[in-house]
């Protein structure tokens, strides 16, 4: 899963891409609004954090000009300002969620999860394609009786699989969701992590399609 | 001394009043008392006629008969006046033959008198005599009258002078009882309506000190509200880089993730250190000494050497006079480091940051000259406000320096001005202050 972080204080944007990267996101920074919204517009991220107090241009305005443009991707608002009207205004401009500056690392994962959880239109936090199931707040994936722990990268590409069962992902589309734009990405990188997860999980957990990519089963 | 408005005019009035009355009052006595005894004059004159023409008119015996046989002389108890007519009646041993016609006062039977002596065309005297004693008192009581209606009146206009001080000094004491209602964080002004004219300048002056009241206390809420508000930052930093720091999954990760953790600790350090700065400047009042700014440059010039260096930033000084002024020595640094500190943030390697010592015959001026990106004119007046950072520029100052040395310049007495660098691009912070102390040209 990638991340567009916008955060104009760079060493709050510096500790959150830690954080995020820790936490097995893709994340990618940038410090003001107009150059977001020209990320944005390429529809490579999975979720946006987004600052309110930025140069340029208003959290709120890219907000605001994410949403007018039938943009649907799901953004957390992080800001300093803390007033109910803030919020409500922050929210109504079309933010899923709303995050008060100083914030637990541990919260905003779990913000995360929510949002992301709720763009699939489930409410169970274990993502699950009938056999295969994934915690995310645990990295705990489960096959027929098999329960394991996964990597974080590992958890990131099943993750991104099992958001959309059934859909076949290519090897580029895999690495857009998987590394941010400063991350090297060996060749075989994708190779090796679906080698991870069949050696745990077993074979049959991803399908390959030959020429195509890979899947998870649809849900049935 | 308590000075109360109010008491005063009572006292003043009332006095004035009292003084007038009693000067009124011991005139009116001293005419009465006169007049009463002008009067009593009169009726001894007339009875002295009526006795003396009776005796003419009717005869002896009808005289006599009018009168007790014992009382031949005529004496009245009340007035105590007596009649005496000679040669009929015994004369007293007190009425000497050479007495002149007229009035007298003398010694008669034991007491003083007041006597009237009237002769008759046929060789006979008549003699009306009062006592004195019965004459004054006669006198002072008809005097005393007349202060009657002085003596009530006194009363009754003391009461009126202090009903009607009170009333008319009721609007101040509203005024006062208003004034006193005031929530102290937002006073409302004071209404003009019904204030007597003389005191609507000074309502007036209440309320344009209270709306300065006003502006400062939401100048100060701002500040307090964007203080906490920018605290979040640094404080979100460190929270985060804590947390990153546990996540560490390696000691080579570990001591990675030490080194922003460390900077944001310092960047909390010097917030809490500006915003100390700046409620110190706002609460204190430093003595002034001469200070040789000359002196002070070079010394804050080698202070922040290595920092330019660092940066690639050639750092000197214009001492164009050797400026000595008469100033606060902490508040004047604050001043000159932290337009320095500005100028080292904002202009890039290979720049140029000069202290410039420089005076007219006015002034004391210290600029802070650099080659930098200089500030838009439409952005200058708001960078000197507290927690203000040019839209643009990275955002780990806290936004307080200038804001700082502009409140150590005013402290000192003097302004802080920025200005454009008139030999291109560039800023120039300039503090200037009127000159007290000598400044030779170097």
């Amino acid at each position: 899963m990638r991340l567009l972080l916008v955060e104009d204080d760079p060493m709050i944007g510096e500790a959150v891409s830690v954080a995020l990267k820790d936490a097995a996101y893709a994340v990618d920074w940038v410090e003001d609004g107009a150059t977001a919204v020209n990320t944005l517009a390429h529809g490579e991220h999975q979720a946006v954090l987004l600052d309110l107090g930025l140069p340029k241009r208003d959290g709120l305005a890219v907000l605001r000009q994410l949403r007018e443009t039938g943009n649907q991707i799901p953004v957390i608002v992080i800001t300093a300002r803390d007033g109910v009207d803030d919020r409500i205004l922050g929210l109504d401009a079309g933010a899923d969620d709303y995050l008060v500056k100083p914030f637990d690392v541990n919260e905003l994962l779990a913000r995360l999860r929510a949002v992301v959880r709720r763009q699939t239109g489930t409410a169970d936090p274990v993502l699950t394609n009938g056999t295969l199931s994934l915690n995310p707040a645990t990295r705990e994936a489960f096959h027929g009786d098999i329960a394991v722990v996964l990597s974080a990268r590992e958890f990131a590409l099943l993750h991104t699989l099992l958001l959309h069962p059934g859909r076949i992902f290519s090897r580029a589309e895999l690495e857009t969701h998987l590394y941010g734009w400063n991350e090297e990405v060996a060749s075989n990188a994708v190779d090796f992590l679906i080698h991870g997860i069949r050696r745990k999980l077993g074979a049959a957990a991803i399908r390959n399609v030959r020429g195509a990519g890979w899947l998870v089963d649809r849900t049935l | 001394m308590k000075r109360s408005l109010q008491q005063r005019l009572s006292l003043l009035l009332g006095g004035a009043v009292l003084f007038a009355g009693l000067v009124a009052a011991a005139a009116s006595f001293i005419l009465a008392y006169g007049e009463a005894t002008e009067f009593q004059d009169d009726i001894l004159r007339q009875i002295a006629v009526l006795a003396a023409h009776s005796s003419r008119t009717l005869p002896v015996g009808a005289y006599v008969a009018m009168q007790p046989p014992a009382r031949l002389k005529l004496k009245d108890t009340e007035t105590r006046i007596s009649v005496i007519r000679l040669p009929g009646d015994p004369r007293p041993d007190w009425l000497t033959a050479n007495l002149a016609v007229g009035f007298h006062t003398l010694e008669a039977g034991g007491e003083p008198a007041r006597v009237f002596v009237l002769t008759d065309p046929p060789g006979g005297t008549t003699v009306v005599a009062q006592p004195t004693e019965t004459r004054d008192e006669i006198a002072l009581n008809s005097a005393l009258h007349t202060l009657l209606p002085l003596v009530l009146l006194l009363p009754v206009m003391a009461w009126l002078i202090v009903r009607i001080v009170r009333r008319e000094l009721a609007p101040v004491s509203r005024l006062a009882a208003h004034l006193d209602a005031q929530p102290a964080e937002r006073p409302h002004p004071l209404s003009v309506r019904g204030v007597p004219e003389e005191i609507v300048p000074f309502v007036q002056a209440i309320n344009r000190l209270l709306e300065r009241v006003s502006d400062l206390v939401e100048q100060q809420r701002r500040f307090i509200t964007d203080a906490a508000h920018e605290i979040r930052s640094p404080l979100t930093a460190l929270s985060v880089q804590a947390q990153n720091l546990q996540q560490a999954a390696s000691p080579e990760a570990m001591h990675e993730r030490f080194a922003p953790l460390q900077a944001g600790i310092e960047r909390a350090r010097k917030l809490t250190e500006q915003l100390l700065r700046l409620a110190r400047i706002q609460a204190g009042t430093e003595p002034t000494v001469d200070v040789d700014v000359s002196a002070l440059a070079r010394e804050l010039i080698g202070e922040y050497l290595p920092l330019a260096e660092a940066k690639g930033i050639d750092v000197g000084l214009d001492e164009r006079v050797a400026l000595t002024i008469d100033a606060a020595p902490d508040n004047l640094r604050l001043v000159i480091t932290n337009g320095l500190e500005n100028a080292l943030k904002y202009v890039p390697a290979g720049g140029e940051v000069t202290i410039r010592l420089d005076a007219t015959d006015l002034y004391a001026i210290i600029d802070i000259v650099d080659n930098g990106p200089g500030i838009p004119e439409a952005e200058r007046a708001r960078v000197l406000d507290p927690f203000y950072r040019t839209p643009g520029t990275r955002g780990e100052g806290s936004g307080l320096g200038l804001t700082i040395a502009r409140e150590a310049a005013g402290r000192l007495g003097g302004n802080l001005d920025l200005l454009d660098r008139p030999e291109g691009s560039g800023l120039v912070v300039r503090y200037r202050q009127r000159r007290a102390a000598t400044a030779s040209s170097a």
